[in-house]
C-alpha cells in the first residue's frame, strides 16, 4: 500500500500543476483605472454605447480623443487581449469609414479580462481532488476482468465477470449479459482485460446465445439457468433497516438508488423489507435486481488485505487452500454477498444469495424462490447485506412461467492477447489451463462465430466465463494479528468497515 | 499519518473558517438597463471619472436618475447595490444633496446577484476538498 506520505507528495504536486494550468483559464472581468487604459496592451476593444456597439483595433489616443478600425474577426479573441470599453452618450461615438472615434472624458468604464484567484485556486484544487480520488480508486480498486464488446462502430463496457472470486477455492461461473453486442463480419467479437491491480486467472470464455420471444427478456441465474422475465412487478412496499420507505429508489431503474444510512449505532447488517402482491396460485417467483457494490467495500476490503503487511503472501497461500465452504461462509457471515430471506408460514427463512457484481456498474441478476411455503396473498422478502457494501437501483418480482427458448453455445473461435499471441486453448475448457492477465493493460480479444437466428425470435448473448483473481498488494510491515484473528468471527469485516467510516466523518464533524 | 494535536487543532479552525467564508457566497456582476433596477435596491453608487457618490432615495424617469446623496455610511448587502457609471463627468449635476444624472450619460449599470451554481458548484468542491484533506492528515 502507498504511504500516507507518498499520497500526500502526489496531491501536492497534482495540486501544484493543476495550480499553473488553471491561472490561465479561469478570468473573470474587473475595472481599471481610466488612466490605465492606454497602457494596458491589449489587441481588442469592444466599444460599449448604450444602443451601440463596435469591436476595433488598432486603438490610439490623441489630443483626448479614442480612435480604433473596426474589425470582424473570425473566431472570439482570447479574453487576455480583450478590453470592454463603456461610452455615453452614443451621440459622441462617430463613425467614419471603419474609423471609430470618441471622445476620451466620455468613457465611463473600462474592464479587461484578469485571473480570478480564488477561482482559479479552489476549481484547481477541487479538479486535482477529483484525479486524486479517480487514482485512489484505481489503486485500491479489485474489481475482476472487464468485458467490453463490439457492435460494428464502438467498443463498449458489458460489465465486469466473476467478481469476489478472490482465491482458487472460490473460483466460480459467470454470466454476463452482453447488451451492446452485434455481430461484425459475422462474428461476436469482445475483449477481456485486467485494469486493476490484480492477478486475473480466466479458465473458461464461451457465449450463451438465447434466441427467445420478442416479449420476454432473459436473464441467466448463478448456476446457469436461463429465465424469462415478462411481467415484472415493483414492490408495493420496500423499507430499510431503520424503517424508512425507499420504494421511490427501488421501483425502477433510474438515477433513484438505494445506499445505507450509516448511523452511530449497532446495526451491521442492513436489510431491506420488500413486499409484493403475489398472484393467486403462484407457486414460483423471480426475484431481480439491478445493483453494483459499493467502491466502499473494495476500498474496505483491500484494506484489510494490507492490514496482513509482510504476511499478506502467506495469508493468499492459506486462503488457497482453504476449502470453498470456509471460504463462502466467511463472505456470507459478512455481509458480502447480498442474503434473500423469505417470510413463509413456518418464519423467515434464508433462501439464497446473490454474488457480488462488482463495483464499476449496475448488473441485473435473478434468483428464482419457491413460494409453496408462502401463505397469503404477499410475497415478502428481505434482502441482507453488510452497511454500505451494495448500491441497488431496483429490486422487482416476475411470476410469469419461464418460456421456452433456443440457446446455442459458441466455442471461442480466436483468441489472441495484447502481444498477438494465441490464447484460444487456455480458455476453451473449464480445465486447468489459465489465461493468466497479471498486469493492468494485459487484454485478450475473442471472436466467435454467428449461429444463425431462430425467426421470429430476438437474440440475447451471454459470456459464460469461470476464473478467480488475486489481489496485488505492495505488502510491507508487521500484520496487526490482533484485528486479523477477531476478523475470523461473523460481521467483525463489518464492524470494520463501520468503524472506519464512522471515525472519518466523526473526525471531519 | 499523525500530526501533534495543537497544529491538528490550528488547521481545524482554519478549515471551519474558510468554510464559513465560502458559505457566504458567490456572487457575479450582471448587467442591466438602468430602467430595470431591481425593486430590492436600496443603494445606487454613482461613478464618474475619479468621483463617486452613493444616493438612497433614488427614482428614474423617463430622462433622469434623480437621487439623494448619502451623508454617512450606508449599509446595504452586495444584492441590494447599484453600480452605475457615468461618462461626461460633468453629466452629473449635484445641488444640495440631490444627485441628478440624464440616463443617456449612463453607459453602464450593474448590479450584483448570488450565483447559485456558482456557489453550490464550489461548495461541493470546497467540502470534497475538506474530506480528501482530513482523511490525509488524519
Amino acid at each position: 500500500m502507498r504511504s500516507s506520505l507518498v499520497i500526500q507528495k502526489t496531491v501536492a504536486l497534482l495540486l501544484s500543476a493543476l495550480f499553473l494550468i488553471q491561472f490561465s483559464g479561469c478570468r473573470s472581468l474587473r475595472s481599471i483605472p481610466l488612466n490605465e487604459i492606454q497602457y494596458a496592451e491589449k489587441q481588442h476593444y469592444y466599444v460599449h454605447g448604450q444602443n451601440k456597439y463596435y469591436q476595433i483595433s488598432g486603438m490610439a489616443i490623441s489630443d483626448g480623443i479614442l480612435t480604433g478600425l473596426i474589425t470582424n474577426p473570425i473566431s472570439p479573441p482570447e479574453k487576455n487581449k480583450v478590453m470592454h470599453i463603456y461610452v455615453a452618450p452614443d451621440s459622441v461615438i462617430s463613425v467614419r469609414d471603419n474609423l471609430v472615434s470618441f471622445p476620451f472624458s466620455n468613457i465611463a468604464k473600462a474592464e479587461i479580462y484578469d485571473v480570478d484567484e480564488g477561482k482559479a485556486i479552489l476549481i484547481g484544487a477541487g479538479t486535482a481532488n477529483a484525479v486524486f480520488w479517480s487514482a485512489l480508486m484505481i489503486a485500491f480498486m479489485s474489481s475482476c476482468p472487464f468485458v467490453y464488446s463490439e457492435d460494428g462502430t464502438e467498443i463498449n463496457f458489458e460489465g465486469e465477470v466473476y467478481s469476489g472470486a478472490t482465491a482458487t477455492p472460490i473460483e466460480r461461473d459467470d454470466y454476463l449479459a452482453l447488451k451492446s453486442i452485434s455481430p461484425v463480419n459475422n462474428r461476436y467479437n469482445i475483449r477481456i482485460t485486467n485494469e486493476v491491480h490484480e492477478i486475473q486467472n480466466t479458465n473458461l470464455a464461451e457465449l450463451q446465445i438465447y434466441d427467445h420471444p420478442a416479449n420476454a427478456e432473459v436473464l441467466v441465474d448463478k448456476y446457469g439457468i436461463a429465465h424469462t422475465v415478462s411481467d415484472i412487478r415493483q414492490p408495493v412496499s420496500a423499507v430499510n433497516a431503520y424503517g424508512r420507505s425507499i420504494v421511490s429508489e427501488l421501483s425502477k431503474c433510474d438515477n433513484a438508488r438505494y445506499l445505507s444510512e450509516i448511523r452511530n449505532d449497532g446495526l451491521l447488517l442492513d436489510t431491506i423489507s420488500l413486499s409484493f402482491e403475489k398472484p393467486h396460485n403462484s407457486k414460483r417467483a423471480k426475484l431481480i435486481i439491478s445493483a453494483k457494490n459499493t467502491m466502499w467495500l473494495d476500498y474496505m476490503f483491500a484494506r484489510l488485505s494490507d492490514m496482513f503487511g509482510n504476511r499478506y503472501d502467506e495469508w493468499i497461500r492459506i486462503r488457497n487452500k482453504r476449502s470453498p465452504e470456509y471460504l463462502l461462509q466467511w463472505s456470507l457471515d459478512q455481509g458480502i454477498p447480498l442474503a434473500v430471506y423469505l417470510e413463509t408460514a413456518s418464519g423467515l427463512v434464508f433462501v439464497d444469495y446473490y454474488n457480488v457484481p462488482g463495483p464499476v456498474k449496475d448488473r441485473k441478476d435473478i434468483l428464482q424462490i419457491d413460494l409453496s411455503g408462502v401463505t397469503g396473498d404477499r410475497v415478502n422478502v428481505r434482502l441482507v447485506s453488510g452497511v454500505m457494501f451494495w448500491d441497488l437501483d431496483n429490486a422487482a418480482m416476475d411470476f410469469s412461467e419461464d418460456a421456452s427458448v433456443k440457446c446455442t453455445t459458441a466455442a471461442i473461435d480466436n483468441a489472441t492477447d495484447e502481444t498477438g499471441e494465441e490464447v484460444t486453448s487456455l480458455l476453451l475448457h473449464d480445465d486447468d489451463r489459465y489465461l493468466v492477465q497479471p498486469d493492468i493493460n494485459n487484454e485478450a480479444r475473442l471472436s466467435f462465430k454467428v449461429p444463425s437466428q431462430v425467426p421470429g425470435t430476438e437474440r440475447s448473448v451471454f459470456l459464460h466465463s469461470k476464473g478467480n483473481y488475486q489481489l496485488v498488494r505492495d505488502a510491507s510491515g508487521k500484520p496487526d494479528m490482533d484485528l486479523l484473528v477477531t476478523m475470523r468471527r461473523p460481521g467483525m469485516f463489518i464492524r470494520f468497515t463501520k468503524d472506519h467510516f464512522l471515525k472519518y466523518y466523526a473526525d471531519r464533524n | 499519518m499523525l500530526k501533534p494535536s495543537g497544529l491538528r487543532k490550528a488547521f481545524r479552525i482554519v478549515l471551519f473558517l474558510m468554510t464559513c467564508l465560502i458559505t457566504t457566497g458567490c456572487y457575479t456582476m450582471r448587467t442591466i438597463s438602468v430602467t430595470t433596477i431591481p425593486k430590492i435596491t436600496e443603494v445606487i453608487i454613482v461613478h464618474a471619472d475619479k468621483n463617486s457618490w452613493t444616493i438612497i432615495n433614488y427614482s428614474v424617469t423617463d430622462s433622469l436618475l434623480t437621487g439623494q446623496i448619502s451623508q454617512g455610511k450606508v449599509n446595504a448587502t452586495k444584492t441590494k447595490t447599484v453600480h452605475v457609471y457615468v461618462a461626461p463627468v460633468s453629466a452629473v449635476t449635484v445641488k444640495g444633496s440631490t444627485l441628478t444624472v440624464p440616463l443617456l450619460n449612463i453607459a453602464k449599470t450593474d448590479c450584483q446577484e448570488l450565483n447559485i451554481i456558482e456557489t453550490l458548484g464550489f461548495g461541493i468542491i470546497w467540502v470534497s476538498l475538506l474530506f480528501t484533506l482530513t482523511m490525509i492528515v488524519g
